[in-house]
Parts: structure tokens; C-alpha cells; sequence
């Protein structure tokens, strides 16, 4: 509701005040400027959307194992994170053109980034739900002489759940941002190369468009997330 | 010490408490910054075959230590315990543990939880124990709730089923009921006493309340600070099945009174008396 009127007072306010459309244009505009760019706006936001969902799932692929391997031995853990760290201290949008001339324009630098930034909170929250069982029910397990692979998937695993949830939420919509960062540096189509090529040509209520579906995007993605979650977990929250 | 403690022991025959045996145990945990903690040194400890032993004594003098060693989860520093004559060197599946949380899966129905001892020995609940357990405590009906839909105590019993779900020679409970409400509590000790009357096993107790230990035990163990030692050892002579009225009886005040007499008299009254 609240977002229905801001969109209408911006409308309106836009309307009263003659806000030159390449300074800001009002909703009207963006939407208008979509339609009239028409169907390669798919193209370009399947791209974007591709790119994330990539660097996204690389993330988890790698993010899990080394989770549990940063949980399994104290030697690994003190080794591990002081390179994630690292990895994580250079700011992204530096590295950006350097994978660019490691990699090329392709696709693949994009996912590169996308990657980068979901692997951070993956890793660090699904190693925190793999230690989150009380030492209690690891003794238990240990005393009736469960095999490591069984506290794993019996015990740690299942605890890490929303914890690796709360780790992909934060992680989805980074991956957006790296993607678009990645096509900032460098890229013929994505929704940032779009932005980056409207905002050039002044161009701007195509520039908000692309915002919007950038926006839009990482929206569904977050809620499809967090529908996942409450499927996976849903005695989360609810114990006492 | 070992000698004290044996006179103490009524039947005091030597070869007939080899049932469970602790014999000159030391465990030095080595601490964060690199000390160590004498946890207890030549502990010496027999437990009969059936009993319902108590452990009673300060905070952090090695209760749960002494527990984790008798299940085989933490060697001991020097010494030996032994279960039946054999050396215990590494966990012992034949025993079941109840702690001071329920630690019940969250994901896990009742049931399912009660299960998890059997799913990890591999082995199936062929003549369902696991309905009559849970019908013996009281929670027949609940089998397929979830831990959070339970109340503390109904928790608490669900995870006494899982520890008995495997027919366990040892029950091994660490302060089962220490975060139940005084209420809660009677009544599960109550219960507790019910399910062993029914199902005779030997039953390792550590509490904090002296007129619990007093209550159920057959022995009550009263340990002395870290490093522990055993300050005495006091039979409970009221006969079984124990009944509500036994609390009232003189003997019962003697009992709770002299025990915290001991406690008092070496650690400076650490405990409470209810
Ligand atoms: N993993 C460990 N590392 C170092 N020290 C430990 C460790 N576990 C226990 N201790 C120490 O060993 C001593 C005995 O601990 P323990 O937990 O066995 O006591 P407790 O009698 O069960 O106490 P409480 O009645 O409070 O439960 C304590 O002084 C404790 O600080
Ligand atoms: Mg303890």
C-alpha cells in the first residue's frame, strides 16, 4: 500500500514539478521506455539472471564442503578462513577488470564475481550451523558409536539448515550485484551493461527500467529462498 | 581412600562388584591457555549390578567427568574403569545417557526421536519399544508431535525413551531433572523410579538435590571438591518400591541431614537440601 502512494507521489510530484526526464524520470517514463525497448530486455535480463544463479550455485557447491571441512579439523579451519578473508578484504569491484583481462568479456568473469560475493556468507553461516549442536547430542551419538558420517547427516547437517538458509539469503542478492558488477567493468549484454549503456546515451528512464528489473529479480529470487527455507525448515523458529 | 570407601560399601565383597568398576581414575583436563585442571585423582568407585547409585557434590568437582569416562566417551588420564571385568576403551553402545537437556532433534517427532539410538546401531525396533516406552512415561499419543509442541517435562521423558530405547545394561543420567520446575520434578522421579521397578537396570544418577538422591537412590555417593575424591558413601536403607510417605519419615530427614553434614562439613555447603 505504502508503496503504491510513494509510486503515485512520485508520479505526481514529478508531474507538478517538470523534473526533466533525463534527470528523473517518473514512473510513467520507466515503464514507457521499457515497453518501447521491447523484447531484447528478456535477452538481457535472462543474461543477468544466468550469470547470478551461476556464480550463486558455485557458491554453494563450494561454500558446503569447505564448510565442513573448516568444521571437521581445527588445522583446516585456521588455514581456510584466513584466505577467504583475504579473498574477501579485496573489494570486488577492484578485481572486477582484472578477471576481465584473466577472462575475457564472455560470461564467465561475471559469474566469477557473483561467485565471490555469495561465497562469504555461505561458507561462514553453514560452518556455524554445522557447529551448532549442543556438545550433549554429539556425545550421545559418539556413545552409541556413530560414525562420523552419521552425526553429519543425522545431527550437524539438519541443525545447519537455517543457518545455511539465513547464509543463501544474504548470498542470492549479492549474487545479483556481483553479476551487475561484473558487467560494469566490461560486457556486451546483461541489465549493468544496459545501465551502463542507457545512462551513457542519457538515456536514463531505460537506465531506472533496468534498476527495476534488477530490483524485480533479486526480489523473486530472495522469496524463492525463503520459500525453500520454510519448506526445508519449517521447526525453525518454533522451538522454546 | 579406596579402602574408606570399600568399608563403606555394605556388602563390601570385592569380586561381587565387578559389575562396573572405576579403579585409581585420574583425568587432568588441559585447559585454553595451556594450565591443567585436576578434574579427580585416584578415584575409586564400584558400582553394583541393578543398583540405582546416586552422585552427589559441589559444582565442577567431576561429576560429568566421572560419567563421560563410565560411558567410555573420555579416557581416563591414568587408571581404568572397567564394565564387567573389561577394560572400557572406547564408547560403550550398551549403555544410554539422559542429560540435563532434553537435546531432542527439532526436526524429529517424537517418535523419530526416540528411534535415533536404534537408526545409529543400525538395528530395527522389531517388537516396537519404542510405543511401549512411550506409553511407560506417559506420552502415548504424542508420537508424532513435534519437541516444540511438548512441555519441558514431556520433553525430559521423551528423552529418557530414547535412552532406553536400545535396552541399555547402564542408564547414565546427568542431572535429568535440574532444569524441571520442583513440581515437574517430583513427578519424574516418580516416574523414573515406576520404569525401573518395571525394568531393572543399573542406573547412574548425578543431582544436585539431596532429598532427590535421597529419595531414589539405593547409594548415595557424596563427592568433595575437584579433585574429587569420595567423602563418603551413604546406603539407603528404605525398601522398594519407594513410596510418597517415606519422605515424611524420620529416617528420611536423618538421611538428607547427614549427607549435607558431610557435604558441609568438606566443601562448605555448596548444595541445597531440596
Ligand atoms: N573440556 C574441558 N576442558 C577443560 N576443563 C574441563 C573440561 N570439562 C570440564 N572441565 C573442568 O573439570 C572440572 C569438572 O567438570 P565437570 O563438568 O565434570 O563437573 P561437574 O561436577 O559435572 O559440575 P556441575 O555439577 O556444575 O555439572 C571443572 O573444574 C571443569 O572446569
Ligand atoms: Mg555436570
Amino acid at each position: 500500500m505504502t508503496f503504491v502512494a510513494l509510486l503515485l507521489l512520485w508520479e505526481a510530484s514529478g508531474r507538478i514539478f517538470g523534473v526533466p526526464i533525463w534527470l528523473l524520470p517518473t514512473p510513467m517514463d520507466i515503464v514507457h521506455a521499457l515497453v518501447e525497448r521491447g523484447s531484447d530486455l528478456f535477452l538481457h535480463t535472462w543474461i543477468t539472471f544466468y550469470e547470478t544463479i551461476f556464480g550463486f550455485l558455485l557458491a554453494i557447491a563450494l561454500g558446503v564442503p569447505l564448510a565442513v571441512a573448516v568444521t571437521h579439523s581445527r588445522a583446516l579451519s585456521n588455514t581456510i578462513y584466513p584466505l577467504i578473508l583475504v579473498t574477501q578484504s579485496v573489494p570486488k569491484v577492484a578485481f572486477a577488470p582484472i578477471l576481465l583481462i584473466w577472462f575475457g568479456y564472455g560470461d564467465f568473469p561475471k559469474i566469477v564475481v557473483a561467485f565471490l560475493v555469495a561465497f562469504f556468507p555461505i561458507i561462514v553461516d553453514t560452518a556455524t550451523g554445522l557447529r551448532s549442536p549442543s556438545p550433549q547430542i554429539i556425545d550421545l551419538a559418539r556413545q552409541l558409536a556413530a560414525s562420523q558420517l552419521q552425526i553429519y547427516a543425522k545431527i550437524r547437517f539438519p541443525s545447519a539448515l537455517p543457518h545455511f538458509f539465513s547464509g543463501l539469503k544474504v548470498a542470492i542478492t549479492l549474487s545479483v550485484i556481483g553479476a551487475v558488477i561484473g558487467e560494469f567493468v566490461g560486457a556486451e549484454k546483461g541489465l549493468g551493461f544496459l545501465v551502463i549503456e542507457s545512462t551513457s546515451h542519457f538515456k536514463t528512464p531505460l537506465a531506472f527500467g533496468a534498476m527495476v528489473l534488477l530490483a524485480l529479480m533479486s526480489i523473486i529470487l530472495f522469496g524463492l529462498v525463503a520459500a525453500i527455507e520454510r519448506a526445508a525448515c519449517p521447526w525453525y523458529g518454533r522451538e522454546h | 581412600m579406596h579402602g574408606e570407601s570399600n568399608k563403606k560399601w555394605g556388602k563390601g565383597l570385592q569380586g561381587a562388584g565387578e559389575f562396573i568398576r572405576v579403579v585409581n581414575a585420574s583425568k587432568v583436563y588441559q585447559t585454553q591457555d595451556g594450565g591443567e585442571v585436576e578434574a579427580f585423582t585416584n578415584f575409586n568407585l564400584e558400582i553394583e549390578e541393578d543398583e540405582f547409585l546416586v552422585l552427589v557434590g559441589p559444582s565442577g568437582c567431576g561429576k560429568s567427568t566421572l560419567l563421560k569416562m563410565i560411558v567410555g566417551l573420555l579416557p581416563p588420564t591414568r587408571g581404568a574403569v572397567y564394565f564387567q571385568g573389561t577394560e572400557v576403551l572406547s564408547p560403550r553402545t550398551d549403555f544410554g545417557m539422559v542429560f540435563q537437556e532434553a537435546t531432542l532433534l527439532p526436526w524429529r517427532s517424537v517418535r523419530d526421536n526416540v528411534m535415533l539410538p536404534i537408526e545409529i546401531l543400525g538395528k530395527t525396533d522389531k517388537d516396537y519399544r519404542a510405543g511401549r516406552l512411550l506409553t511407560l512415561v506417559g506420552l502415548h499419543g504424542f508420537e508424532s508431535r513435534m519437541p516444540y509442541e511438548l512441555s519441558g517435562g514431556m520433553q525430559q521423558r521423551c528423552a529418557i525413551c530414547r535412552a532406553l530405547i536400545h535396552d541399555p545394561r547402564v542408564l547414565v543420567m546427568d542431572e535429568p531433572f535440574g532444569a524441571l520446575d520442583a513440581m515437574t520434578r517430583e513427578e519424574m522421579g516418580r516416574e523414573l523410579l515406576r520404569i525401573w521397578q518395571q525394568n531393572r537396570k543399573t542406573v547412574v544418577f548425578v543431582t544436585h538435590s539431596i532429598r532427590e538422591a535421597v529419595w531414589l537412590a539405593d547409594r548415595v555417593v557424596v563427592m568433595t571438591p575437584r579433585p574429587a575424591k569420595i567423602a563418603d558413601i551413604i546406603e539407603i536403607e528404605f525398601e522398594r518400591p519407594r513410596t510418597e510417605k517415606m519422605q515424611f519419615l524420620p529416617k528420611f530427614g536423618e538421611y538428607v541431614q547427614s549427607i549435607s553434614d558431610i557435604i558441609a562439613g568438606r566443601a562448605g555447603g555448596v548444595l541445597c537440601k531440596d
